[in-house]
């Protein structure tokens, strides 16, 4: 069981979810997102060993690249508290606290009664050009529609930011 | 191919998506709270990748959707950023309890 | 020999075989960075009609590097008072740790190169840009204004020029059908160089690395006359050497990334292929190293405002145009030969 596919799959899952029991107990938001930026980063490392290096390369790219950069900002261009705990609510938090657990042990029950037959793929071989010919091929009219709704957002965030009285806006 | 099983990958999914689903029930930061949502997306993208891998047809199609579902989510985070930065701007306030103009 | 060993079953001997492996790649690094510095300063010195370094070391200043890490590394460590501690230590280890990950894909030789990946260009820029993090966090993390503005501007310089550096390559990856780097350089082999036939990418690409590397023209970042040094400001000792290392470190990734993708990597000009493909490499690389240097001394700086519009109006717009000429040429090449 010992193989080395095995133990990378453990590193980089207790890297993924440390960095995500940091997001939930850090009080301060720089150090949440700094803590997240493990989490996406090992999360590209999950994809590499399900045989899906482009979507590796592209999780590290939007995610850890831009997502959590233009969240920075977000942080920075705000007012940060130090702090983001309510005071007072701490029988709500547990309220959610085991509802989520509830849904963790429902899903859970599911996912342990599950055996999957390993079938023979080809995943690993030319992937990034079996990304292309599916996308241009099959997907082609979703993947123009990501187009505009990319160029949509991209719009919208510009007008949403922009100051009403003054000329200039914030570029994103 | 005897590596790991897919079972714990898509418990690890669980892990991840439970971990964004409590912060972005309980933070009051804003931010954090749409940071916690892009974590339950990329939860749900590692359960696609997973069986794009081992389900019970291998096929590319679930890498395709993770790609889409990304990108999403980067249009979400651009437009969310910028309707932050626009409260922000009449409220002063990036704390997600105080945003309730529409409750009373 | 690197095929067999990435292809052979893990053990405790290939582990001792990659670290050392490791090891002399760092070493050769650190080799380069201190020669580049080195270099950087004697090439300057005779652009503007000085000496530079010539007393430490003969009479080529060889060994004046090696002292001022020497002193870096014997200069006390400070952390400002009000700093925010845990992020002020962690931010120089986010910068140099990617710097150091992209070498792994870049191929030196046909023979010579670490990990053979199907996605390798993608994977240079996508590591690099972790990068970015490590300013903002350092910039956030030391509590002093101007580390806060170099930091931000290190982020909208790095993600704006991010844009055109990718795109600009995209003609190259469809002229060679590939993102492996590899078969890029074979692609090469099998037409000609890429900066014959991708002159305006070369361009480009060459300003938004410039960019990239935040070096001279674009050295907003740490502009000292506005900044004085931008985001490393409170950085003193070994930590302010990590931030100057990862700059170095780039610059050589950088430049071997720019040999493979415009100039044709290890392949050697013709007739003259008996002299071997690690020498044709290093000739080519210190040429692009020696442009970058170049730049350095010819380039005033550019203000903040232009530099973005710069990016956004001038560079993104001709990438894409490069794009769509580039595939209506290889249809068009296909369709009638």
């Amino acid at each position: 069981m010992m193989s080395g596919e095995f133990i990378a799959f453990m590193g980089i899952a207790l890297v993924a979810v440390i960095g995500g029991v940091l997001l939930l107990n850090l009080s301060n938001v720089m150090h949440m997102m700094v803590a997240l930026v493990f989490t996406f980063v090992s999360i590209a490392g999950i994809y590499v060993l399900l045989s899906a290096e482009f979507v590796a390369a592209v999780q590290i790219l939007i995610y850890a690249g831009a997502i959590t950069i233009i969240m920075l900002f977000g942080i920075m261009l705000t007012r940060h508290e130090d702090t983001s705990e309510a005071p007072g609510s701490s029988w709500r938090k547990f309220a959610v606290f085991l509802g989520v657990l509830g849904f963790a042990a429902v899903l859970y029950f599911g996912i342990y009664n599950l055996d999957l037959p390993q079938m023979e793929n080809t995943l690993h071989e030319k992937n990034t050009m079996q990304i292309g010919e599916a996308l241009y091929s099959k997907f082609v009219i979703p993947f123009e529609l990501t187009s505009v709704l990319l160029l949509v957002a991209l719009i919208g965030s510009i007008m949403l930011a922009k100051k009403d009285d003054e000329k200039e806006g914030d570029k994103e | 191919m005897s590596g790991v099983p897919a079972s714990a990958f898509l418990s690890l999914a669980l892990i991840l998506f439970c971990i964004g689903l409590y912060g972005a029930l309980t933070k009051r930061n804003t931010v954090i709270v749409l940071v916690s949502i892009e974590l339950m997306l990329n939860a749900v993208n590692i359960n696609l990748v997973t069986f794009s891998k081992y389900g019970m047809m291998p096929n590319i199609t679930g890498q395709v959707f993770a790609l889409f579902a990304m990108s999403v989510a980067a249009a979400e985070a651009a437009v969310g950023l910028a309707i932050l930065f626009a409260l922000y701007r009449n409220k002063k306030s990036v704390n997600i309890d105080e945003m309730d103009a529409m409750k009373n | 020999m690197m095929e067999e060993l990435l292809h052979s079953s893990p053990g405790l001997v290939n582990f001792g075989i990659f670290f050392l492996l490791g090891t002399v790649l760092l070493l050769v690094v650190l080799g380069f960075v201190t020669y580049a510095i080195l270099a950087e300063r004697k090439v300057l010195g005779f652009m503007q009609n000085r000496m530079g370094p010539n007393q430490l070391g003969g009479k080529w200043g060889l060994l004046q590097t090696a002292a001022d890490v020497l002193k870096l590394l014997l200069k006390e460590d400070t952390i400002p008072k009000l700093a925010d501690k845990p992020l002020f230590i962690i931010a120089p280890v986010i910068a140099f740790a990617p710097s150091f990950m992209v070498l792994a894909t870049i191929p030196f030789t046909d023979k010579l190169q670490f990990a053979d990946i199907g996605v390798g260009l993608l994977y240079y820029i996508a590591i690099s840009g972790l990068t970015t993090i490590g300013a903002v966090t350092a910039g956030w993390a030391s509590n002093n204004k101007y580390a806060l503005l170099g930091g931000m501007r290190a982020a909208a310089q790095m993600i704006s020029y991010e844009i055109p550096l990718v795109m600009s390559v995209l003609g190259i990856i469809l002229l060679s059908g590939s993102l492996n780097l590899n078969d890029i350089v074979a692609a090469q082999a099998d037409t000609a160089w890429f900066i014959f036939l991708q002159p305006v990418a070369f361009f480009v690409f060459l300003i938004a690395a410039t960019a990239e590397l935040t070096r001279v023209p674009f050295d907003l970042v740490e502009a000292e006359s506005e900044l004085i040094a931008g985001f490393h400001v409170e950085y003193s000792g070994f930590r302010w050497a990590f931030f100057m290392l990862s700059e170095y470190v780039y610059l050589f990734a950088m430049s071997a990334l720019v040999t493979i993708l415009f100039f044709g990597g290890w392949l050697p000009l013709p007739f003259l292929g008996f002299i071997p493909g690690a020498i044709w490499f290093a000739l080519k690389f210190s040429m692009v190293v020696f442009i970058f240097i170049w730049f350095r001394a010819t380039f005033p700086r550019l203000r903040a405002d232009h530099l973005m519009e710069f990016g956004w109006k001038v560079l993104v717009p001709i990438a894409l145009a490069n794009i769509f000429l580039t595939a209506l040429g290889k249809e068009l090449f296909e369709y009638f030969f």
